[in-house]
């Protein structure tokens, strides 16, 4: 069991860096860190020794973010749905300022950015991006081209023709 | 353009920029970019967004990791029980008034990685404080009334004037100190409690912790904090089982006071 726990934190720096990303805010991301390390503690029965733990730490993720967005769904900071006819929300820019990478990904829709962020940041084959998030590869295909051109015009201000400014 | 019976879709320059294809669909799709330059600038900037999210999220992963996150690493507690809980919140807390006022590591490890073990002076500090803390009578070797000849005995040892610190504004009374082995280095305590049986350790050595630290760094260590800076040649850090932010302020006492000539 130490060493499940040891083995859990040599994931947690990735684990964190895909929270930072997905929420945009240090301390959500922090708390989303530690929820999804105790919920793995939690049911390490269900863990098959042998197989992908950074993967299955992925998913509990995974879970977890969509499941907060849904209960808090009430709540008046979040902005996950379509927001990219809203303003920006009132997120703290806690990572050195809000720049257009930030903002442009705040804006996308949740199960874009999940794919998007799992595939690019995180460096995720098309397969397992599918099985983490539990969906076919054609889905996760689509949602990449649909999520990296949105980011793409609204970082490069990219016209058809693809120029950059 | 391409003489390729095959249609190259977006599908296919995504997998390319994600490193999914072969390389005769490499090849093929290579083919296709340099016949379609307005694809090819596409893809460039497919790579570029790939590079921009790395610049701005790979630097998370060198921060050191939250107290909260590395005590689930420790064999304890099976199940959260009440004091675990309060003991999340006391943390949680005390992470926030630091990071709000002083800018602690964690949050200010961007600039300056910090390394999530501590150094081998920081542990001797941590392991003294823990053996000595819970003994009644014994736990100096020389009483707070001694103090001067207490404060002489310990800087001759550590080769430099290293007094104990007034922190009775703060609610803590000196008890006393000791001298310490610390592998070839030498250590010296000094020991404090307040009205509650309280205790924080100043430990002092000529054992080299950190380098260039000049504010105390803070950071909670199971249900202990602890603080460390260096002068000169002696590493100082001071233990306790008060909350960080307490701890952090205590140690900007002790650091002001030995910054000053001693009489």
């Amino acid at each position: 069991m130490q060493h499940f726990r040891r083995s859990l934190l040599e994931q947690a720096p990735a684990l964190r860096r895909y929270a930072r990303a997905l929420t945009g805010d240090v301390a959500r991301a922090d708390d989303l860190l530690q929820d999804c390390l105790e919920r793995a503690l939690k049911r390490a029965h269900q863990y098959h020794s042998g197989s992908n733990l950074k993967a299955w730490l992925f998913t509990i993720m995974h879970h977890l973010f969509v499941d907060g967005l849904r209960s808090a769904k009430s709540g008046p900071v979040l902005v996950e749905l379509d927001a990219a006819t809203l303003d920006l929300p009132a997120v703290q820019p806690t990572d050195g300022g809000l720049d257009d990478l930030g903002a442009a990904l705040l804006r996308l829709p949740t199960e874009h950015k999940e794919v998007v962020l799992l595939v690019c940041l995180e460096g995720w084959g098309y397969q397992d991006a599918a099985r983490i998030l539990d969906i076919p590869v054609g889905t996760v295909m689509s949602r990449l081209h649909r999520a990296r051109e949105t980011l793409r015009q609204q970082i490069f201000g990219a016209d058809e023709d693809g120029g950059a400014p | 353009m391409t003489s390729n019976s095959k249609p190259i879709t977006d599908v296919y320059l995504h997998a390319y920029v994600d490193g999914q294809l072969s390389a005769t669909q490499r090849a093929e799709v290579e083919a296709y970019l340099y016949a379609n330059p307005h694809k090819a600038r596409q893809v460039e900037q497919y790579r570029m967004l790939t590079q921009q999210l790395h610049d701005k999220f790979d630097a998370s992963m060198d921060e050191p990791l939250p107290a909260a996150v590395l005590a689930l690493g420790q064999e304890r507690a099976p199940a959260p029980s009440p004091t675990l809980w309060w003991g999340r919140i006391a943390a949680a807390v005390a992470w926030l008034a630091v990071g709000g006022s002083a800018g602690w590591l964690l949050h200010s490890g961007v600039d300056q990685p910090q390394q999530v073990v501590i150094s081998s002076a920081q542990q001797h500090a941590y392991d003294a404080h823990r053996f000595y803390v819970r003994e009644g009578r014994h736990v100096v070797e020389v009483p707070a009334a001694d103090k001067d000849h207490l404060m002489k005995w310990l800087s001759g040892r550590l080769g430099a004037q290293v007094g104990p610190a007034d922190l009775t504004s703060a609610g803590y009374q000196l008890l006393g100190g000791r001298l310490l082995p610390a592998g070839d280095y030498v250590s010296g305590i000094y020991m404090y409690e307040n009205a509650q049986h309280e205790r924080i350790t100043q430990y002092i050595s000529t054992e080299p912790g950190v380098s260039g630290i000049d504010a105390p760094q803070c950071e909670a260590r199971e249900i202990l904090s602890m603080c460390v800076w260096n002068k000169g040649a002696l590493t100082f850090v001071l233990v306790g089982a008060a909350p960080l932010a307490e701890l952090q302020t205590l140690a900007q006492h002790v650091r002001e006071q030995s910054m000053r000539p001693a009489l």
